[in-house]
């Protein structure tokens, strides 16, 4: 699904990520833990195709190079990403929004797009998922909204579009506990043979809702520990510095 | 037959000798000549009636001196204070009081060939377009150049007090100040009406420009006697990394009309502007301001505050222009008034002028009343009315009132604010 | 030039899309303006003393003026007003209610516009008023209006049929000595729409003017006037568009409406007269007057997209003389290229409890220049008046301009007044976020433009939001291959 090979990525002259490897299987679920300024949110921005970094190295989705690739020409090739920090679109409903983007990915698949009253109701069984009203659709994206709404917000916006991969950028920041069971449970559902998560938080406790099939360790740009879900257990326990120590020459 | 006024001032203008600067001021002269005095289709004075202004010969002055003592007196806060007094549109020496550590003061006539004054003086008061700037231009004889040099931060402030003094008197106050590379000064005007004034007019142009890096703040306090009057226009230039810090507090003057134009000529300046007026009786009080924006990444503030009741006017135009180099240009302007008395009114003319695409501007202005609500709920609390209002009118100027430094010059302005308040009747 | 600023050209540089001419024969008056062209036009149209005496008054009033308005925030090279055809219409003048006898290339142009003059075609709920140059050349649906007393037909018409209520009204709201292209008009105005909603009547279906130029060299001065009695209801659509020329054509027009006790007029307007080309050559000065008077419990409200045009001066106001009256405004101005727009209103409080909303939202891009000028004057005698203003601006590229000159001027303390205005622009990172959900970055900004106009076109009619959506979107899009 995702093979990434010795990634660099920088901005403005500064190298964040100095050489990551990651492969993602169809179907698994990758957490990628690591402290702050460990070159995360880079990780994301870098895989959705954001503009501004200096990248260099391969990036092979669905085994196409999409290092050339544009935003939507990723996000239309089913690639989702799930923001940090949900962008506000004042006076666009999100219900609109998501038909645009829905039919512009139907497009690029050759696919016919789906008329309102198709659209309507599969957004009504996608709505239940994450536990939001109908109302909350009919509002702008994102504008006004919770901490808590914009990260289901996000995750419904996941379900409707159905991506192969989705990169979930610290989901779980802001969110209580009751928000993130909820969040978890979304993501759950979507979870399926053909469809990979990457996950990338500095908690743990998410992964105690959806549990990863491997964890990695992100630390000074590249993946420095890799392991199964007791490894997210161990980090919470010995906390980044214990990474920190590791990496010391002895 | 009736006196031309400004063939009469040009006259005077004609008889007068030892001008410090005289091309600058012949032309000046020239331009008041040409220009005359604004009326209601110039959208400059649109709202602001100044027949008063126009229609009478103003008398050249008058020879009254206050006295140290006096002027302490009436402004306690002075005491122990570097401070300059002007008096009917020149310096009154003996009444001032300099300690050494005050920034260097001088007349403009001996400092005319001191290299900043040439470089600065005339240089950005738009004497072209602005009749008052012209006609203080021509008479600029004896005004005052403040400088502070390169570097030297001066903490404690400076006070300039301007009389205006005679009946029906004219007085053409001309200031200049010059804030070298990273200088740093505090000045504070007081207007206020001397002994004799009566119907008198304070025409004040004033020249501020900071170096890189520089921090001023220009404090003004306006509190002349009911029948004064005044127009004042101030300029300032900032360069790169400066701050400009204005407070403007209008409490007195027939009829007051601020100019205050900055112009953030460098990168990562910043320039805030706050100001409050209470008007009552026949009151004029007008506020332009202009805020143009000629590089990037600068800040500017504004907050402007009004309570008017009885007949009076109150004007409020405030311009932002954010020119087409200047990108992350964040500027803000917030004007608000409490409207009092039936026959009270208000303008606000807000004025945007963008050129630049990435740039945060917000302007916004309101007019209203005390909130019914409050008001009430401070009655049920056992208040009475009267002085449920005036709490809730000191409340509502507070936000421009803290905005000044602590201190004895501050917590006279709150008493002569607070005491005015309790003169406008709702 | 940027990257953004690459993308923002593409997205912003399209072509408009009415700009054809249609070879319809018409008959047109010598250039030049005097009072013979003025008796001429009156004669053309068999009108009564009354009016040529009208006509020739404003025309007295225009000359005494000598200049147009210079506070607007526009700049062009100056009017020859004797360098301009004053009356043109269709040679073919069909008997106005059969369609058989229209020119049928004048039923194509309308066709290729979008708007069919068959009734039989029509969506049942628009009644059009189809105007070339200086004439009204059809307008359906007017029996079945009839029926309940509704009149709404062409102005020359309406001179002929009911004298009495346009000798009324013509004048009342705008007079001819109002301002220097109002008097124009009155001088020299030749068709337009007349509608007139009886007392108690709910107009059962949109009635909607389309105003076209056709001839070269022509002014259009078009004169409406609404008339709502008591208590009636009516809302009223006006299209425009125009060929592509090299050269400037002047259009001043004069709308007036006029909102008796409880009555409400909607007045939406989706302007599209030709812009010019990108390098600012040629389109259409578009000077109009518009206002409306509101007695005791009325409300007008206007709806305004404003996407066409080399010039655009025009502020439909609102004069709120009885209790309890209503006046909204809500607009979207498009300037792009070498547009220049100053365009605004004007909401007078006069009665007691005079409520007044202004929303505006201002798009540059370009090398355009957009402004908001707006008033809101409370007087004296207005007791408890309340404004609320809002005025955004939205920025595509960098060297275009937006500005905003509002006048506050509150003369009783019981007013309540709030102004405020904002500037932005696209940001990167709703781009971003867009793209990332699969839509193209030209998709995108005219899904965020559309999100920032949609207070106003909320307020347009169904038909006329899907047509303002789409003309923005043709406005900003297109040439992306």
């Amino acid at each position: 699904m995702l093979d990434i090979q010795n990634l660099v990525a920088g901005v403005e002259g500064k190298q964040i990520l100095n050489g990551l490897s990651l492969r993602v299987k169809p179907g698994e679920v990758h957490a990628i833990m690591g402290p702050n300024g460990s070159g995360k949110s880079t990780l994301a921005g870098v895989l959705a195709g954001k503009e501004g970094y200096e990248v260099s190295g391969s990036l092979m989705f669905d085994g196409k190079d999409m290092a050339e690739w544009s935003p939507e020409e990723r996000a239309q090739a089913g690639l989702f990403l799930a923001f940090q920090y949900p962008v506000e679109i004042p006076g666009v409903s999100t219900a609109n929004f998501l038909k645009e983007a829905l039919n512009a990915i139907r497009k690029a698949r050759g696919e016919e797009p789906v008329d309102s009253k198709q659209f309507l109701q599969l957004m009504k069984s996608k709505l239940a998922l994450v536990e939001m009203d109908k109302e909350m659709a009919r509002r702008s994206v994102n504008e006004g909204f919770s901490g808590g709404e914009k990260k289901r917000n996000e995750i419904f916006q996941m379900a409707m579009l159905e991506p192969k991969l989705c990169v979930m950028d610290e989901t779980d920041s802001g969110l209580d506990i009751d928000a993130l069971k909820i969040v978890a449970r979304g993501v759950n559902s979507l979870r399926g043979e053909q469809r990979s998560f990457v996950i990338i938080t500095h908690y743990q406790r998410l992964l105690d809702y959806i549990v990863p099939d491997h964890v990695h360790v992100l630390y000074d740009g590249r993946i420095v520990k890799s392991g199964g879900k007791e490894l997210a257990l161990e980090l919470e326990e010995k906390g980044y510095d214990w990474i920190r120590d590791d990496k010391q020459p002895a | 037959m009736k006196t031309d006024p400004i063939k009469e001032y040009k006259s005077r203008f004609e008889a007068g000798n030892g001008k410090p600067f005289p091309a600058l001021q012949a032309e000046a002269m020239d331009t008041f000549v040409r220009l005359g005095f604004p009326g209601k289709h110039n959208e400059e004075w649109r709202y602001t009636p100044i027949r008063p202004i126009r229609e009478r010969v103003f008398a050249a002055g008058h020879d009254t001196r206050s006295s140290k003592q006096e002027v302490q007196q009436r402004f306690p806060f002075l005491e122990g204070a570097a401070y300059a007094v002007m008096e009917n549109g020149s310096w009154n020496r003996e009444a001032s009081s300099l300690p050494e550590d005050a920034p260097r003061m001088s007349g403009i006539s001996e400092a005319k060939d001191h290299p900043g004054v040439q470089a600065h003086f005339g240089k950005y008061a738009d004497t072209h377009i602005d009749p008052f700037a012209a006609w203080n231009t021509a008479f600029a004889d004896a005004g005052l150049v403040i400088e502070i040099p390169d570097g030297q931060r001066i903490d404690t402030p400076v006070y300039v007090v301007l009389l205006d003094q005679g009946p029906g008197a004219v007085a053409h106050n001309r200031l200049l100040v010059m804030a070298g590379h990273n200088a740093a000064c505090s000045i504070r005007l007081i207007t206020a009406s001397g002994t004799v004034a009566d119907q008198s007019l304070l025409n004040t142009t004033s020249e501020v420009v900071l170096g890189e890096g520089a921090k001023v703040e220009w404090d003004v306090l306006q509190m002349q006697d009911e029948n004064a009057f005044q127009v004042a226009n101030t300029y300032v230039f900032q360069h790169g990394r400066s701050v400009f810090t204005s407070r403007t507090v209008t409490t007195g003057g027939r009829i007051v009309r601020n100019k205050l134009h900055i112009r953030a000529a460098g990168e990562h300046c910043e320039s805030n502007m706050y100001g409050l007026y209470l008007g009552s009786g026949d009151q004029v009080i007008d506020n332009h301001t202009g805020m143009f924006h000629a590089s990037p990444r600068c800040l500017s503030n504004q907050l402007y505050k009004g309570l008017v009741g009885d007949r009076a006017q109150a004007v409020f135009n405030g311009r932002i222009v954010v020119e087409r180099d200047a990108q992350q240009t964040n500027a803000y302007q917030s004007s608000k008034n409490l409207l009092m008395g039936p026959d009270a009114a208000v303008t606000a003319k807000p004025q945007l002028e963008i050129f630049a695409d990435d740039v945060r501007c917000t302007h916004g202005a309101t007019t209203g009343q005390l909130d019914d609500a409050a008001l009430f709920y401070l009655r049920s609390r056992g208040l009475p009315r009267d002085e449920a209002v005036s709490m809730l009118n000191l409340a509502f100027a507070f936000d421009v009132l803290e905005s000044f430094n602590e201190g004895p010059f501050r917590s006279f302005i709150e008493e002569t604010v607070r005491a005015r308040l309790k003169e406008i009747r709702i | 030039m940027s990257e953004d600023q690459k993308i923002l050209d593409k997205v912003t540089q399209s072509e408009y899309k009415w700009g054809f001419e249609s070879n319809i024969e018409s008959e047109t008056a010598p250039k030049g303006l005097n009072e013979d062209i003025i008796r001429f036009i009156s004669e053309k149209k068999n009108e009564p003393a009354w009016l040529l005496e009208f006509r020739l008054k404003s025309f007295k009033a225009w000359q005494k003026m000598k200049s147009e308005p210079a506070w607007a925030n526009i700049r062009y090279t100056p009017i020859d007003y004797q360098d301009i055809i004053y009356y043109a219409a269709p040679r073919k003048r069909p008997q106005l209610n059969s369609l058989d006898e229209l020119d049928p290339e004048i039923k194509s142009t309308f066709d290729k516009l979008g708007i069919s003059l068959e009734e039989q075609n029509r969506l049942a709920n628009v009644a059009v008023d189809a105007v070339i140059d200086s004439v009204s050349v059809k307008t359906t649906f007017r029996d079945e209006l009839k029926k309940q007393g509704i009149i709404f037909c062409a102005f020359s018409e309406a001179v002929q049929e009911h004298p009495d209520l346009v000798r009324k009204y013509l004048g009342s709201v705008v007079p001819y000595t109002d301002n220097f292209f109002a008097a124009l008009n009155s001088a020299v105005f030749s068709d337009g729409s007349f509608c007139y909603i009886p007392k108690g009547v709910r107009c059962p279906m949109e009635l909607s003017t389309y105003f076209r130029i056709n001839a070269a060299g022509t002014g259009q001065f078009e004169r409406t006037l609404i008339v709502a009695d008591e208590a009636s209801q009516v809302s009223y659509l006006e299209g425009c568009t125009a060929p592509m020329r090299d050269t400037n054509q002047l259009h001043a027009a004069v709308v007036e409406i006029y909102a008796h006790d409880r009555a409400q007029v909607k007045y939406s307007t989706v302007q599209n007269w030709y812009p010019g080309d990108k390098h600012g050559k040629g389109g259409i000065f578009n000077f109009v007057t518009k206002r409306g008077l509101a007695l005791r419990a009325s409300k007008i409200s206007w709806t305004q997209v404003e996407t066409g045009s080399a010039i655009t001066w025009k502020y439909p106001s609102v004069i709120l003389k009885g209790d309890d009256s209503v006046g909204e405004f809500y607009s979207v101005a498009l300037t792009n290229n070498m547009q220049q727009a100053d365009t605004g209103t004007k909401m007078i409080h006069l009665g007691r409890n005079t409520k007044s909303t202004i929303i505006s939202k201002g798009i540059s891009a370009g090398k355009s220049n957009n402004s908001y000028r707006g008033l809101v004057r409370v007087s004296k005698q207005a007791e408890q008046a309340r404004n609320f203003s809002q005025c955004d601006s939205l920025l595509l590229g960098d060297r275009c301009g937006a500005h905003t000159f509002p006048y506050l001027e509150i003369h009783n303390p019981s007013a309540r007044v709030e102004h405020e205005a904002t500037t932005s622009k696209v940001g990167e990172d709703q781009i971003f976020y867009c793209n990332q959900r699969g839509l193209s970055t030209e998709d995108a900004i005219g899904l965020i433009v559309n999100g920032f106009c949609k207070e106003v076109f909320n307020e347009l009619p169904m038909e006329f939001a899907v047509e303002a959506q789409k003309l923005l979107a043709v406005s900003l899009e297109g040439s992306v291959g």
